[in-house]
């Protein structure tokens, strides 16, 4: 096959007796190094190497590192726990428990939301398939850890702050015109039709209408449970 | 019928061809026969087409609501509504023609135009037919950019006890409102306002509390009914569906037991028309909860007056060894066996084969009543009183005083007192945790029960065995009806835990009977070989049940 190196066909079957003698080989390999060591001292520019960490290269733009979870204005997760991302990761990374959120437009959100770092694969697969643009990736790829426990990030650690961003900047994250971080429709801007017919017009008219809700307000399951079976 | 006068042939008529039952009726070409009664949409499901719908459900009367269903009939000018058609001999259905596949696309965008597309948030997806529909015959994308309808006051609130409503993104198929009116039979709940703010809500301030609550949820075609229980508990793709049966009650409705990860998440209704059809009752449903508890994880052995865990071959050896000392001592009316009728038929056959074994006549399994619960059948209503899934199993197994022996009663009376005790569940009633009948139970020299839940009875018991949950184990239970169906594993316990049938297997062992290869499958065999009920009784045959020939079965109505 053309292209493919036979990197076999280079290593002869039998050692020649000059190379056996070992020490002359040994000698010809420092050489090698010595040289590359004169000629790097001479002209410290060619050195491909880097002094990391002082020095740092400088990554993509789109440089998948850590990840970070995207707020609200607010200050709530974006996440709204759907294990879109979970699902579509495939070092099954992702570790989320949903809950019930007290405000009813949220509904839902995580609970906890754990991505372990050291089974991570960096591929961004959670990135692309979150639809609420909830989890992006930084540049920031200086995690070491000396447990297993520590590498496992948890939502105050993958929570989105400003210190980190300044340190690192925005990586992998859904591709948008401008300057890449504000997407074309917000939905949690949309408008919104107030009222649902005559009733809750008078409803919001502070008009008493007989309560149909069993329970009216934010869910809190066990003590609307309580209500029934009482 | 002709009216000429033709004089009677001499000899009989040759017998008219019986009436056919069935119509043959083609889908986009293909011909077959299908039952008279059926609806066009089932019609199709034979024939392996499939017609979209959300509002029919086949238990439920046709309204023809959604217009999802829509297909071409030959003869008919215009698309009509699958489900509303009434099956004829020669009807040819059409459903890939463009003018079918423009009318579904064009119902999917309507339906879609307010519906909210919260699938992120919303517990149905995955499970749910406006996605699977979308999917399957919608557009990919909406010409729609007004702003969408809202219900602001009637999102997330609980309507009943279990029932969790969002009418955002109702889409009004009725298929909730027709369940009450028809199945439950109570009504709570209806339309209100009309047009395009059209909602489902209960009447006036009654919530949706009848039995079957949970059905609701069930029909409900997308994420607009859900239970408090299970949502947000899992994604519904990641649940593993196990055939099982439900442990609340007699009536032993099919249940579809689903899992990941060793815990339970809920439980599902499983179709099996002559028991408990599409339906489950709130308080078997909700079960699947406590299936999860345990706090009985070690066998435990007591030792003068410490308690100390053991393992299990341990345990059960202690147990045979007391068995023995007391036959020899007293012979064996002083061993006492007690079943469960939480047990399968194979766990309690074991548990009589070990008292026949020995020579105990002291055998008995008993039950408490519940409130009657009862389920809709396809045709009846089944109904059942007893708290424990298996009494009827448990007795025909022969767990009841034989010749010469005594029951429970007898025990807790005083009037008999054996020197042993061997309890194969230690929930097997009530009587468990009430301190004085188990003070009765611990006059016996030694006390052993398996358990998945710490209770009096444990507390006092000399020997714990740590047994399985209904999802850890396979096995048959007969219901109310006589009805033999199977269970299957979900998962398997966490050692040393074990199924009781692997304690008592453990224990026939030790007292010199049995075969250490024994599974419930060789068990059921053995039943349908020695009791004679079940004879001939056969796995294979279980899908769905399978009745038994008896007539003395308190359930009088029998599909
Ligand atoms: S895909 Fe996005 S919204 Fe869904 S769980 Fe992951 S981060 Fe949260
Ligand atoms: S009802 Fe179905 S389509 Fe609608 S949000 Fe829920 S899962 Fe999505
Ligand atoms: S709540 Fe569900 S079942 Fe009831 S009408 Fe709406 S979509 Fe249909
Ligand atoms: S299924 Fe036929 S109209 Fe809804």
């Amino acid at each position: 096959m053309s292209g493919v190196i036979d990197v076999s066909a280079r290593i002869p079957d039998r050692l020649t007796f000059w190379q056996r003698l070992y020490l002359p080989e040994i000698f010809r390999g420092m050489a090698v190094t010595l040289r590359h060591l004169v000629l790097n001292v001479v002209n410290p520019r060619r050195m491909p190497t880097i002094q990391y960490p002082e020095q740092k290269r400088n990554y993509s733009a789109r440089f998948r590192g850590k990840h970070i979870l995207k707020t609200r204005e607010d200050g709530t997760l974006k996440c709204v726990a759907c294990y879109m991302c979970a699902q579509a990761c495939p070092a099954e990374c992702i570790t989320i428990v949903a809950g019930e959120h007290p405000k009813i437009a949220y509904e839902k959100y995580p609970v906890v939301f754990d991505i372990d770092m050291m089974r991570c694969v960096f591929c961004g697969y959670c990135v692309d398939a979150c639809p609420k643009d909830a989890i992006w990736m930084t540049r920031n790829y200086e995690m070491a850890f000396f447990t297993r426990e520590e590498a496992v990030f948890s939502i105050d650690r993958l929570r989105e702050s400003k210190a980190e961003i300044d340190a690192h900047g925005y990586g992998y994250r859904p591709y948008y015109p401008g300057d890449g971080t504000t997407p074309p429709t917000d939905a949690s801007r949309l408008p919104v039709v107030a009222g649902s017919g005559e009733r809750d017009a008078l409803r919001q008219a502070g008009v008493a209408l007989p309560n149909r809700h069993v329970g009216a307000g934010p869910l809190n399951a066990t003590s609307q449970a309580a209500k029934f079976t009482a | 019928m002709s009216s000429t006068p033709v004089a009677p042939p001499p000899s009989a008529p040759p017998p008219a061809p019986p009436p056919k039952d069935t119509f043959t009726v083609s889908f986009d070409g293909k011909a077959i026969e299908v039952p008279k009664n059926l609806n066009l949409i089932d019609a199709a499901k034979l024939a392996g087409v499939d017609i979209p719908h959300f509002c029919y459900h086949p238990r439920l009367s046709v309204v023809g609501q959604c217009r999802m269903c829509l297909v071409e009939i030959e003869g008919m000018p215009k698309i009509q509504a699958a489900c509303t058609v009434p099956l004829k001999d020669g009807l040819s259905v059409k459903t890939t023609t463009d003018k079918v596949k423009n009318a579904r696309a064009a119902t999917m965008e309507f339906l879609l135009i307010n519906h909210p597309l919260d699938c992120p948030i919303c517990d149905q997806a995955g499970e749910c037919t406006l996605q699977d529909n979308s999917f399957g015959y919608g557009n990919q994308l909406s010409r729609f950019d007004e702003a969408k309808r809202q219900y602001p006051t009637f999102d997330r609130t609980m309507i009943g006890p279990h029932v969790v409503a969002d009418m955002t993104r109702c889409i009004q198929c009725t298929r909730c409102i027709r369940f009450t009116h028809e199945i439950a039979g109570t009504s709570e709940l209806t339309f209100l306002d009309r047009g395009g703010r059209t909602l489902v809500w209960t009447h006036e301030g009654q919530p949706l509390a009848n039995d079957w609550s949970g059905c609701a949820a069930d029909v409900c075609p997308v994420g607009a009914l859900t239970t408090r229980e299970f949502r947000f508990r899992s994604r519904v793709w990641y649940l593993q569906k196990t055939p099982s049966v439900c442990p609340g009650c007699n009536v032993g409705c099919n249940i579809s037991i689903e899992s990941r990860d060793d815990v339970v998440y809920r439980f599902l209704p499983r179709l099996n028309p002559t028991v408990n059809d599409y339906w489950l009752c709130d308080y078997g449903r909700f079960l699947s909860e406590p299936l999860n508890d345990r706090d009985v994880h070690k066998a435990t052995v007591r030792e003068g007056s410490a308690v100390r865990e053991a393992t299990v071959p341990a345990a059960v050896d202690r147990i045979a060894r007391e068995i023995r000392s007391s036959l020899e001592g007293k012979g064996p009316g002083a061993v006492f066996f007690l079943g469960s009728a939480h047990l399968s038929n194979e766990e309690n056959f074991l548990l009589r084969k070990i008292a026949d074994h020995v020579g105990s006549p002291n055998r008995d399994a008993i039950v408490d009543k519940s409130r009657p619960r009862k389920v809709k059948s396809k045709t009846v209503w089944v109904e059942g009183d007893d708290a424990g899934a298996n009494h009827q199993g448990a007795k025909d197994m022969g767990l009841s005083p034989g010749a010469g022996g005594h029951g429970l009663d007898a025990v807790i009376a005083g009037k008999a007192s054996p020197e042993v005790i061997l309890i194969a569940d230690a929930a097997f009633s009530a009587i468990a945790d009430d301190p004085e009948k188990v003070a009765a139970l611990r006059r016996a020299r030694f006390l052993a029960v398996a358990a998945r839940n710490a209770n009096a009875l444990t507390r006092a018991a000399d020997v714990v065995l740590p047994a399985a949950s209904l999802a850890e184990k396979e096995g048959t239970f007969t219901n109310v009806q006589g009805r033999v169906q199977k269970f299957d594993r979900a998962f398997l316990p966490k050692p040393p835990i074990r199924a009781a049938w692997e304690h008592l297997l453990l224990l026939a062992l030790a007292l010199g009977f049995g075969d250490r290869s024994w599974t419930p499958h060789d068990l059921l065999r053995q039943i349908a070989a020695e009791v004679p009920d079940y004879a001939g009784i056969k796995e294979e045959e279980l899908e769905g049940g399978r009745l038994l020939k008896k007539g003395d079965f308190a359930w009088a109505g029998r599909p």
